[in-house]
């Protein structure tokens, strides 16, 4: 009994410190009113994602298709007028686009292409990024050097031309050789854009996670850690990386932001997700005939570009106050004040 | 020899995320005229924020919450420095008051050379005496003589201000040379070997001792009064230490200045003050001119301090307990939970500094 | 090592960046056919003998002679022929750049200078409602997307209120510019509208050009302005708390002295790394900005070719800025060299 009590104390003593950091860290937050917005809106999204099926649930063909991410385009407006976007009304809460998508319907499943380029970008981003940054970083020499150089040079072309380029290039399926066997991997168009992010966006990760890596390679702990034995992977992973974390998770969640603002501009450009997908930079890119049309009064469709704009810019928003409040959060020079 | 300084009953607070850090809790201490007064006591009792209190400059959340700090002016009126508004202060902070700090290569901004920020110091405070020196040696009545003297009368007129930024024409090179010949002198007087080579170079070009008697001289170039240094051999090494306060020991005499020295090293002050005060979390326990201190300390933390200073062939003595949270410290003398000699009073009342000897103040309740 | 010594060696490293750029675009080519490559050389409606152009530039051979001729035919001005726009590229490019350039050269020093204010402001007014409101503003500015902030700017200054329309000058003036030069009474000097109203001593057109500049611009400043403002504001905090500072004010001079002379100087090191960035960044707003206000740029020509499938041209431009870049981060590389002297005696 006495044991149980005492490691049970035991615990509560040693956790103390890590209670009190998230207790301050709780404070902070509550304290930034900018981060509880950004919080709240994530929020929001997530829910509108999760109950996309039913909140605009999916309508079956001939006015939607089978894939429940393309758009339905509504078959009972008149031929003549279809081409003509409506403004919103009971059965178009949103309004339409040319041809008739419903707007509505294309912005809630848009939050899910939204969350879907973002995190998978991020996420494919930053392993390749931390496996190639902890090489260079940890081993430096020859493998570092070409390694940054490499990046060096992905990195000299500008972000969103290198992405266009790119997004031109692949091709829409890749056969691999497998000797016994081909595999034809088929690459639809958001695919292609998908990819063409994760080539962009590996390099800057690289970079800042090596240059974390160094910072913390030469401290002490590492050498003890060393001197006692352990394996370089095992120092890499308890003790580097823990440590590398807190810059990596600031520059992701800011990064996310980023990435589904260029998605979105190489849908406007037309080069994005194919024409009716529900991806808001595509809606936009649906009305552009409209805006110019009516330049002397564009707000004569305002719900065109209006409302997807709205989601693109919140999202976009809420991801930056979240990457914000982490750094405010995590900044040394701010605590205690 | 009058008082140059006298803080009276200065309080200083801190308002933090976790709490009101009582760091100062009525300071009284006189700086006499061309003497060394040493500030001697443990890391976080308030030594350096004692010195920065003094120039006005305690960093925020701090606040002084009351007290007064009187200071004799180059004028010779008598003034109270916390009373008085930031213009004043600007003009004593460098010139009247000089303070000096641990680290010189931090003290020193990387990017402007040794000489551009010596000229600094000497440009805010004598350009009044070098303009006129400027002017003592333009003989022709020209347009160089009327720019200068335009700005000596009005340093702030438009004109003045546009004239200094066009490129060439506004150089002001006579002006530059007079302030050039300055910073070398003062440079030679810190005992640099080549003055004119060094005042060219970074601060990171220069080692440790070389940054420190940068900083003594961009302290020393208006001739202050009143030097603060604030522990300036703690991050060099004892050779340096050695030669550095032996500047400074030279310089007082040269100067005619008076110095107040924080240092937590005991030996530093037996080489270089005259007299000591010995403060403990926020408070003035003993003052004492530096021989009768070594000889007769009379406050328990004195005694303390003294005994810990390790002697070859005796045993390591330290004082017991630890240092108290300023937030929450103690009750009455804050040295009460560690003082061999506590008695039931001290746990309620805050002795006050009291002369037991000729020179000899001591705040404790055995007196 | 002096500054001198520095820029040559700089200089130097040039050539194995400019390489990489290079190869990174080769490599992309790399995803086409022969044939599709062609047009990175000739142009394809003209060919009659497919075996002589393949022969010629190699087309057929190992990609390291393959990438040989190619770098050859870069270096002697040939990036190839573009569909879309019916001539070779480089000279596309060329006559295309001054609209871009227009754009450019009126919001990066805005921006910087913008920037700069605001982020000292910011961080010397800490906590209070300046620094919120900025930060607020940064922070609105880098989530928008640069077409949706185009179209709002557009929508609410030129379709509410009638002010500056798009494009790059009003009919009025294009129609003097091409009689004028037909006639030989105007000459383009820059291809600037700004610069050449100006010397050509026609200042209405200038005017004109401005009025057509300022919301490309704005859209440009206020995504970017974003990203210069927060690294300003936290390196000036950073310098702030530095020893320095209490010298300085110990010396005793006044606030505004401490902070613009002292801490900013320092402060700019890092924000000035941070320049070539803005440059990437400049790049690609103008794409989206030249598309939505219809400017005849080349970015609005990249957009078009991407969409067309316009190889040469596309690799071109990516070609282009990837120069642009790499110059502009070696000009920032000096820069920072001449304001920090630790870097070049370090």
């Amino acid at each position: 009994m006495t044991s149980i009590k005492s490691k049970l104390a035991e615990f509560k003593a040693s956790s103390q410190p890590t209670i009190k950091e998230l207790k301050f860290i709780i404070t902070r937050i509550k304290k930034s009113p900018l981060s509880i917005v950004g919080l709240a809106i994530l929020t929001f999204y997530i829910a509108i994602a999760l109950l996309a099926p039913v909140i605009a649930p999916p309508v079956p063909p001939p006015m939607g298709k089978e894939d429940p991410f393309i758009v339905w385009k509504d078959l009972n407006i008149p031929a003549i007028n279809r081409t003509v976007p409506h403004p919103p009304d009971a059965t178009h809460p949103f309004g339409t686009t040319e041809e008739s998508y419903d707007l509505y319907y294309g912005c809630i499943w848009g939050t899910i292409t939204a969350f879907k380029v973002g995190l998978m970008v991020i996420v494919l981003s930053l392993i390749i990024g931390l496996v190639t940054g902890a090489i260079a970083g940890y081993y430096g020499g020859i493998v570092d050097e070409v390694l940054m150089r490499f990046t060096d040079m992905v990195i000299a072309v500008p972000g969103l031309v290198l992405c266009m380029a790119l997004v031109v290039a692949l091709p829409p399926q890749f056969v691999i050789n497998l000797g016994f066997t081909q595999l034809t991997v088929g690459l639809s168009k958001l695919d292609r854009v998908l990819l063409a992010l994760v080539l962009v966006g590996w390099p800057s990760y690289t970079r800042v996670i090596r240059g974390e890596i160094l910072k913390v390679r030469v401290e002490d702990y590492v050498e003890a850690a060393r001197a006692a034995g352990c394996s370089d992977l095992r120092v890499m992973t308890k003790h580097i990386l823990p440590n590398t974390i807190y810059p990596i998770l600031i520059m992701a969640s800011l990064d996310t932001g980023a990435i589904v603002l260029t998605a979105a501009a190489l849908s406007f450009l037309g080069l994005g997700a194919p024409s009716g997908y529900a991806d808001w930079g595509q809606l936009i890119s649906l009305s552009r005939n409209y805006i110019y049309a009516n330049l002397s009064n564009p707000a004569a469709n305002w719900w065109v570009w209006l409302i997807p704009g709205i989601f693109i810019f919140t999202f976009v928003l809420g991801w930056n106050l979240l990457g914000d409040a982490f750094r405010d959060i995590l900044d040394p020079t701010l605590r205690r004040r | 020899m009058g008082n140059l300084v006298e803080v009276q009953d200065l309080v200083l607070r801190f308002y933090t995320y976790e709490g009101v850090v009582k760091a100062l809790e009525g300071i009284n201490l006189q700086i006499k005229e061309e003497e060394t007064l040493g500030v001697v006591g443990e890391t976080g009792c308030g030594k350096t924020m004692t010195g920065l209190s003094i120039l006005g400059i305690t960093p925020p959340p701090g606040k002084i919450e009351s007290g007064k700090v009187l200071f004799k002016s180059k004028y010779g009126k008598t003034l109270n420095l916390l009373a008085q508004n930031e213009r004043i202060l600007r003009h004593i902070r460098g010139s009247d008051i000089s303070m000096i700090f641990q680290e010189p290569g931090a003290a020193l901004n990387p990017v402007y050379t040794v000489e551009n920020q010596i000229a600094e110091a000497i440009l805010h405070h004598r350009r009044k005496e070098l303009l006129e020196k400027v002017l003592a040696q333009i003989e022709k009545d020209g347009t160089e003589k009327k720019i200068y003297k335009k700005m000596l009368e009005n340093p702030k007129s438009l004109i003045i201000k546009v004239f200094t930024k066009i490129p060439i024409i506004g150089r002001q090179s006579r002006l530059k040379k007079e302030v050039r010949k300055e910073v070398v002198n003062i440079l030679r007087e810190m005992e640099i070997g080549d003055p004119e080579r060094v005042a060219n170079m970074y601060p990171h070009e220069l080692s440790g001792g070389m940054q420190q008697r940068v900083v003594i001289a961009m302290a020393l170039a208006c001739n202050p009064t009143l030097l603060i240094a604030d522990e300036p051999t703690t991050s060099l090494d004892v050779t340096v230490q050695a030669q550095i306060l032996d500047l400074i020991r030279r310089l007082k005499k040269t100067f005619k200045s008076s110095v107040l020295y924080i240092t937590h090293d005991m030996g530093v002050i037996a080489e270089v003050c005259d007299r000591v005060a010995v403060m403990y979390a926020g408070h003035i326990c003993e003052i004492a001119e530096v021989k009768e201190l070594f000889r007769n300390p009379a406050h328990p933390y004195t005694k303390a301090l003294l005994e810990s200073i390790p002697k070859p062939g005796e045993e390591f003595k330290s004082i017991s307990g630890m240092v108290p949270n300023l937030i929450n410290p103690p009750l009455g003398c804050r040295f009460h939970p560690r003082c061999p000699f506590a008695k039931p009073i001290c746990a309620e009342e805050m002795p006050k500094l009291k002369e037991v000897k000729q020179e000899q103040f001591v705040a404790c309740h055995l007196y | 090592m002096g500054l001198g010594t520095y820029i040559i060696r700089r200089l130097l490293l040039l050539i194995p960046i400019l390489l990489g750029v290079s190869i990174i675009i080769f490599a992309i080519t790399e995803f086409f056919d022969p044939y599709a490559r062609a047009s990175l050389y000739v142009n394809p409606t003209k060919v009659k003998d497919w075996d002589a152009v393949f022969a010629r530039y190699g087309l057929l051979d190992p990609v390291y002679i393959r990438y040989v001729r190619w770098l050859n035919e870069v270096i002697h001005g040939n990036l190839g022929y573009s569909k879309e726009n019916r001539m070779f590229v480089v000279p596309c490019i060329m006559s295309k750049f001054p609209a871009s350039a227009e754009i450019a050269l009126f919001s990066t020093p805005l921006t910087i200078l913008l920037g700069i204010w605001l982020g000292v402001k910011s961080a010397v007014h800490r906590d209070k409602i300046v620094d919120h409101i900025t930060r607020v503003i940064a922070i609105i500015g880098w989530s928008l997307p640069t077409f949706w902030s185009a179209i709002i700017l557009l929508s609410v200054f030129y379709g509410g209120f009638g002010l500056f329309p798009p494009g790059r000058l009003g009919n009025a003036a294009e129609d003097f510019i091409s009689r004028g030069v037909r006639a030989g009474t105007y000459t383009v000097y820059t291809g600037l509208n700004t610069i050449d109203g100006l010397l050509n001593g026609q200042l209405w057109i200038t005017w004109d050009a401005l009025m057509h500049l300022f919301l490309p611009c704005i859209n440009l400043v206020i995504v970017q302005i974003a990203l210069l403002i927060r690294v300003m504001r936290s390196s000036m905090l950073e310098e702030l708390n530095k020893g320095y500072i209490t010298t300085a004010k110990a010396k005793g001079l006044a606030q505004g002295e401490v902070i613009n002379k002292h801490a900013r100087r320092n402060a700019l090191i890092p924000t000035i790394t941070l320049s070539g960035l803005l440059i990437a960044g400049m790049m690609t707003g103008v794409v989206i900005t030249e598309t939505v206000f219809h400017i005849d740029g080349l970015g609005s020509a990249a957009a078009n070719a991407a969409l067309h499938y316009d190889i040469p041209f596309v690799l071109g431009f990516a070609m282009f800025t990837g120069i642009v870049y790499v110059l502009a981060n070696l000009i920032v590389d000096v820069l920072y060299a001449y304001i920090d002297p630790r870097i070049r005696l370090g």
